[in-house]
């Protein structure tokens, strides 16, 4: 009996694998992809939501493909990291604005890939590294300037967004009247102080009328650093003149999305996913975005942008073949219209046709340039590191400007020695 | 399979050093987690090296003489040694009262024991956590409680100074259990026949308390002092969790710092540099305390 048993399951189990081998080869000759593929993000909701709609779809055209699709949040940039240092990265992976400055030695170039030909003449800068190879394929990209609360703004008494400096500093004084926090700071963590001097910097120091050569002198090393006091003084500015949140060198990030969402802040100094994350608080939450504000009288208010949920390829890795096909898969408009919509971000692409809700109050500026960050263009590496540190101690008053200047020097030095 | 038991019996009795041999596996782990991590920590100190790429290049003792130099390392030096002995010194004092009062037998002793050691049990984070939502300016306990007495509300870390003693503070009432236990332990091991010696040659409780019970606890208030030391300078997780080293890097430990450095501000070469500093300074302030410690247990036990 118990003989009968056995050879009866070692036969059975023969014939299954035969036939499991012999659908796989047949599949394999019609050119069905098959195999599993690890892709990694720190996206998350609504914009993860969307991209695992979009894989979803592409498992579901290629059945013999497993998709492993997993975000790491926002312990992202520590993982990517040590991953980086150990050489061993996921197959597809998400660059959120580092693909040129950090994982480019990673990274596949997609030059070669119909889609390279098709991402938007505003952000494919930011993914072409100097060689002239693109590393990267932005399927959202951001614009960013400075998050406002139009019925606030309304309140204020203003009936447009401050065009100016001057102007943005008169609507936060009017801001502070009506007793809101007229500038949301959440120095816990410095990033938003960093952002905030990453994005005025353009302003004050490239784009304004009276910036001479400043472009080149950053580039080639030879930078006055008493000219960057203006960046540093507008953080001690907010901070002198009352324009900030009380805590603003103690409140945690968290709190950024409660404040946006229920009125109680003005402007905050993040990109549009904060909007978006605001609104899944609440919906009725009156934001938008408006350009940053020009320098001087006769300045041009800028755009800051760059890449926002985009992915690269590693070059190392051993599923190529599956990952160019889940990449091509995203890039077709209509899945990459998926993404958008449901994020709530511009399109990377040429040919998206995506509506949002902000895309009415974008349209206003659409003859506004759009610049890269500061740090990520006309900075080395590294320097953004020195720009939290002097950003927190500027907001603590543990620095004076003309200290946090000579910081910046020093580290500017040492790291353009080393390139 | 006897016969093989016996063979090793006979082959580690023959030579008591083939005893050592069964230590093996504790020195390779502690060669593959602690010696070879130092190691490639003395050698990325001498790199600029940020992190995650796979090149780098050698800068000397760049790394060393930027650190002589930087304010955030004295400020967090500083910081590391009143976490270290500022919380060591409450946590002492704390921890022996607290001993010498559950020592004695009365109702609720045990159950007391367990809620004053709890705290220990939670990891430093989470511990952290729990604080920040307690002092935090935006609906924090504290100052809802200010509140409802009409005061004004305070954000009490902002001020760099004040955060610093604030975490030394919470540092000490969470992890005095641990002190306790220990001096409970060495409470327990003093004959009673000693303080009742005392007390009949007409000793009070403070003499026979200064007399009696403080030298015969020097072995308890060695291991206590060393691993409060080296936990204070070893400082993380609060710091982390409540101020993330802020307001600007004000409250920032030694460890801290080596993390925000490494891993946010991609400077792994010098973290490193500083990671040795620190590594160096434990390592010497604890060979003097042991030496200091054992010297006065060897003057007291003759």
């Amino acid at each position: 009996m118990k003989k009968l048993f056995t050879i009866v399951l070692v036969s059975f189990c023969t014939i299954a694998s035969l036939m499991a081998g012999g659908s796989k080869e047949q599949a394999a000759d019609d050119g069905a992809l098959h195999g599993s593929l690890t892709v990694a993000t720190n996206a998350s909701s609504p914009t993860f939501e969307a991209v695992e709609k979009v894989i979803e779809l592409f498992m579901e055209e290629n059945p013999g493909v497993e998709v492993e699709y997993t975000t790491y949040g926002s312990d992202y940039e520590n993982l990517m990291k040590a991953r980086m240092a150990a050489n061993d990265l996921p197959d597809v992976f998400a660059t959120h604005g580092w693909a040129v400055n950090r994982y480019a030695e990673y990274l596949m170039p997609l030059n070669d890939l119909e889609l390279s030909q098709r991402i938007s003449p505003s952000v494919i800068d930011t993914v072409t590294t100097d060689d002239g190879s693109i590393v990267a394929m932005p399927i959202t990209m951001e614009q960013s300037g400075i998050i406002y609360n139009k019925t606030i703004l309304k309140e204020a008494g203003w009936d447009h967004v401050p065009r100016t400096l001057d102007e943005f500093y008169q609507c936060c004084e009017d801001v502070k009247a009506l007793g809101i926090a007229p500038v949301y700071i959440t120095g816990k963590d410095t990033r938003i102080q960093a952002n905030m001097m990453d994005i005025m910097a353009v302003s004050m120091l490239i784009t304004c009328n009276d910036a001479g050569d400043n472009a080149e002198r950053l580039y080639d090393g030879t930078f006055d650093w008493s000219k960057w006091a203006p960046v540093s003084s507008f953080i001690t500015e907010l901070r002198d003149r009352g324009y900030t949140n009380v805590d603003a060198t103690t409140a945690d990030p968290i709190y950024t999305q409660e404040k946006l969402a229920f009125g109680e802040a003005m402007f905050n100094f993040n990109n549009q996913a904060m909007i978006t994350s605001a609104w899944e608080l609440n919906p009725d939450a009156d934001l938008s975005m408006m350009p940053v504000p020009a320098f001087h009288e006769d300045d041009e208010q800028i755009w800051i942008g760059g890449e926002r949920e985009c992915y690269g390829i590693w070059k190392d890795s051993p599923n190529k073949e599956l990952a160019i096909a889940l990449l091509e898969f995203m890039a077709r408009p209509e899945n990459a219209k998926i993404v958008c919509d449901m994020a709530g971000m511009p399109a990377g692409f040429i040919d998206i046709d995506s509506e949002q809700k902000l895309s009415e109050d974008y349209a206003q500026f659409a003859d506004l340039k759009i610049y890269p960050y500061f740090d990520r263009e006309w900075l080395p590496s590294g320097m953004w590191a020195t720009m939290r540190t002097i950003g927190g101690a500027l907001t603590a008053g543990e620095m004076s400007v003309e200290d946090s200047c000579r910081a910046m020097s020093d580290s500017y030095l040492s790291l353009m020695s080393q390139q | 399979m006897k016969k093989e038991k016996q063979s090793m019996r006979r082959f580690i009795g023959s030579d008591p050093r083939a005893l050592t041999l069964l230590t093996l596996p504790a020195v390779i782990l502690f060669i593959m987690f602690v010696v070879v991590p130092i190691i490639s920590g003395i050698n990325i100190s001498f790199t600029n090296w940020n992190g995650y790429s796979q090149n780098y290049s050698y800068v000397g003792f760049d790394n060393y003489r930027k650190m002589v130099t930087d304010p955030q390392v004295w400020t967090s030096f500083r910081n590391t040694l009143i976490y270290g002995f500022g919380s060591t010194l409450i946590q002492t004092i704390l921890g022996l009262a607290l001993a010498m009062l559950l020592s004695s037998k009365f109702f609720f002793r045990s159950g007391a024991r367990t809620v004053i050691y709890l705290p220990a049990m939670v990891a430093q984070l989470i511990i952290g956590y729990i604080w920040y939502f307690i002092v935090t300016y935006e609906r924090g306990a504290l100052n809802d409680i200010i509140l409802l007495f009409g005061g004004d509300k305070v954000d009490w870390m902002s001020k760099g100074f004040r955060a610093v003693m604030i975490i030394t503070f919470i540092n000490s009432i969470a992890y005095c259990g641990k002190t306790m236990i220990i001096f409970l332990a060495g409470l327990q091991s003093i004959p009673a026949m000693y303080r009742e010696a005392a007390s009949i040659d007409g000793a009070n409780a403070w003499q026979s308390f200064r007399h009696i019970t403080v030298p015969q606890l020097l072995p308890a208030f060695t291991t206590s002092l060393v691993l409060n030391i080296i936990g204070g300078l070893k400082m993380f997780g609060l710091v982390v969790s409540m101020t993330n080293g802020g307001p600007g890097y004000a409250s920032h430990s030694l460890s801290s710092l080596i993390n925000t450095l490494y891993f946010a501000n991609q400077q792994a070469g010098y973290s490193a540099a500083v990671g040795m500093f620190s590594f160096v300074f434990i390592v010497f302030v604890n060979v003097l305390l042991n030496k200091y410690l054992q010297k006065k247990e060897r003057q007291y036990n003759g």
